[in-house]
């Protein structure tokens, strides 16, 4: 009760700054935090009803091989069923009691879907654009966390397999180029998207989080040769977008930071320049540092975490795949690391002038 | 006053007329990093990636094992450099945060000097007593850093030298070894929030624990795992049912049991949901194994049971945490 008390000054206080024009449903409002307060979703209970709902799909996919179900049209049937079921399931309660049973109809559903049109010899090229299609209105009707989260992959993963199994690895670019664009976006556009609608407002949190996969589903495929068969030469397109990206947010966090002195400017925009081009044949790298420096400008821990984990293991294995003797990559390395230890001193440097004015 | 969050700006937007303008800038001001926060992270940022890159490229160095180079400078350098970064972390003024991250650095090149030592006398890089000085040798530094990178590093230095000692020294029986792990990381755990408890100004970061339990719990479920298949094997054999596997089951429980207790007693869902996990997967690995795969037409029933369980099973996890949760909260 004192939690909601707290609420109703904080809207208060919104009130007073907002002036005589701010109207709002207090009585909504309130309604929602009770809601908040019955389903106290954590982490760890996302990630048991994905991987619940992933587990238990597996299975009753391989009871379903098992019983030697072929006729096409009725696993379209039972597919389509299955995805419609998981809609509405999650639509009427929207409990997090039931998250796991519609994340597995929806798996369930969705790959019967893909299994019974590739059983009937239709191509990929009509089914895969039809699930994305599936996942849009999923993503309209239901604005359950879990259901749209897995929507958005379902998204990402098809456009990846259209990629795959067309044999055009080098539309991959294309896929960052977007997926990065759009993530940017969304993270530096929040006020704009969570105001516009109610239904983008509610959906802000998944897309959100299943933007950040879907761009290291996308930074995989580059960095891993086995998944595709990108040519070495071009893998430069994306590095572009990625540096322009990068510089752009160098010159938010310059705004956030106030550096205002053109000199200053000039010499970190040539140092980021100095550390961001060496890293143009790796988009990869330069993918992930994007995302980290805009989930840190949002503060957004989530994928500041992921984007730090992922940069470890991208940055390892860049190396390790560089095809020089050990002695040049210790060279390599070890000049890359003075090189950080000198930007080090500098910011401090700096930084530490700027606080005494 | 309370602050807002983002989930209270989100559930406010949905039910009123607040403008896009307004947000933006309550956004910018209470949720997003301010110059300051900045500051700290574009420090730690670059700090890390420095120490890092130098002590990885220090590595590749002698890694390349260059033969023309004497082995008193290759040991001498090291050495000139422990001492150098141990100098800096004495005697210079740089804040605490960096000159433990330097301490790491030079953990991470005692290895190498014992690395190297190996590689001239050829004692063999995994053999367990290289991991055993590196270890004895980095203690004081770890516990007078208190740092937890540090602790990170020594843990898995612990695990490293034991796994190759119950190896090379004990021969103990690979089926055994994931449970002891999974009982050495639990002492790792208990200690640590033994510490926490006791000690006030010691205060081992959340993430820290959650990954040594993650750590413990998943050895603890691979032990499972593994004995039932084993066991499973020894049964179509034809032997008879052998102990060990009770034994593991029993250890194991004991264990799980002892964490559920501390889970509600410290209100701790992870604890909660972690163990239940490991338990579903433990019983639906139960239900795998009696899977025939050799007349696996036969066995469409297993399939659809295990596909029952784990989603009931999961559900009533999910629904207890959840009003185990709204019971902690109010």
């Amino acid at each position: 009760m004192e939690k909601l008390n707290n609420k109703k000054a904080l809207l208060d206080r919104i009130h007073l700054s907002e002036g005589v024009d701010f109207e709002y449903n207090e009585k909504e409002i309130l309604k929602e935090y009770q809601k908040q307060n019955e389903n106290t979703s954590s982490l760890s209970i996302k990630i048991l009803s994905i991987l619940g709902g992933f587990f238990a799909a597996l299975a009753f996919l391989g009871f379903l091989i098992i019983i030697r179900l072929n006729d096409e049209h009725i696993i379209i049937a039972l597919g389509i069923g299955f995805i419609i079921s998981a809609i509405l399931l999650s639509k009427v309660y929207n409990k997090l009691s039931i998250d796991t049973f519609s994340v597995s109809f929806y798996i369930i559903g969705v790959s019967l879907f893909f299994a019974g049109f590739s059983g009937l010899h239709i191509a990929n090229n009509t089914t895969v654009p039809l699930l994305i299609l599936i996942a849009l209105i999923a993503l309209l009707i239901t604005q359950n966390y879990i259901l749209s989260f897995i929507s958005v992959l379902v998204i990402s993963g098809s456009s990846l397999g259209l990629i795959i199994s067309n044999d055009r690895s080098d539309l991959i670019h294309l896929y960052i180029t977007i997926t990065t664009i759009v993530l940017t976006y969304f993270f530096l556009n929040e006020a704009k998207i969570i105001s516009s609608s109610k239904k983008l407002c509610k959906l802000y949190n998944p897309i959100r989080i299943g933007l950040v996969i879907s761009l290291l589903f996308g930074l995989i495929s580059i960095g891993e040769n086995s998944i595709m068969s990108i040519a070495q030469n071009r893998i430069w397109i994306s590095s572009i977008v990625m540096i322009f990206l990068n510089l752009y947010l160098v010159y938010l966090i310059m705004k956030r930071i106030e550096i205002e002195a053109l000199k200053d400017k000039i010499l970190i925009y040539a140092l980021t320049s100095l550390v961001l081009i060496p890293l143009l044949f790796a988009p990869f790298i330069l993918g992930v540092i994007v995302l980290i420096l805009i989930s840190f400008l949002v503060n957004y821990k989530t994928g500041l975490v992921i984007g730090i984990l992922s940069i470890v293991y991208f940055i390892s294995r860049y190396y390790y795949d560089l095809d020089f003797t050990l002695l040049t990559k210790s060279i390599l390395l070890f000049v890359s690391g003075i090189i950080f230890l000198l930007l080090y001193i500098l910011t401090n440097k700096k930084l530490n002038t700027h606080e005494k004015i | 006053m309370t602050k807002i969050e983002r989930d209270d700006i989100q559930i406010i937007s949905q039910h009123s007329n607040w403008s896009e303008k307004s947000i933006d800038k309550i956004l910018k001001q209470q949720i997003y990093s301010t110059k300051e926060s900045w500051q700290k992270f574009l420090k730690l940022f670059f700090i890390s990636l420095g120490i890092s890159f130098t002590t990885a490229g220090i590595i590749f160095f002698f890694a390349y094992n260059w033969a023309d180079l004497h082995k008193f400078i290759k040991i001498g350098v090291i050495e000139c450099l422990v001492v150098m970064t141990t100098l800096i972390v004495l005697f210079s003024k740089t804040s605490l945060t960096i000159k433990n991250a330097l301490l790491t650095g030079a953990s991470i090149l005692v290895g190498v000097l014992f690395a190297v030592f190996g590689q001239i006398y050829q004692t063999g890089a995994n053999a367990y007593d290289f991991f055993l000085g590196w270890t004895l040798f980095i203690t004081l530094w770890v516990v007078i850093s208190n740092f937890v990178p540090l602790w990170l590093v020594y843990i898995i230095l612990i695990n490293t030298t034991l796994v190759f000692y119950f190896q090379q020294v004990a021969y103990c029986p690979e089926i055994y070894l994931y449970t002891l792990f999974s009982v050495i990381n639990l002492i790792f755990l208990i200690s640590c929030l033994l510490v926490k408890k006791n000690f006030k100004g010691i205060r081992p970061p959340i993430w820290f624990t959650n990954l040594i339990a993650l750590a413990s719990v998943t050895l603890g479920t691979i032990g499972i795992v593994r004995g039932i298949f084993e066991h499973r094997k020894i049964l179509t054999h034809g032997d008879y049912l052998t102990p060990i596997m009770l034994e593991i089951v029993a250890f194991t429980a004991i264990i799980y049991g002892i964490g559920i207790m501390y889970g509600l007693k410290v209100k701790s869902g992870f604890y909660l949901a972690l163990i239940s996990f490991s338990v579903i997967v433990s019983i639906s690995t139960f239900i795998i194994s009696y899977i025939d795969f050799n007349t696996i037409f036969d066995n469409a029933s297993l399939f659809l049971a295990l596909s029952l369980f784990v989603i009931v099973s999961v559900t009533i996890t999910i629904i207890t945490l959840n009003n185990l949760q709204r019971k902690w909260k109010n």
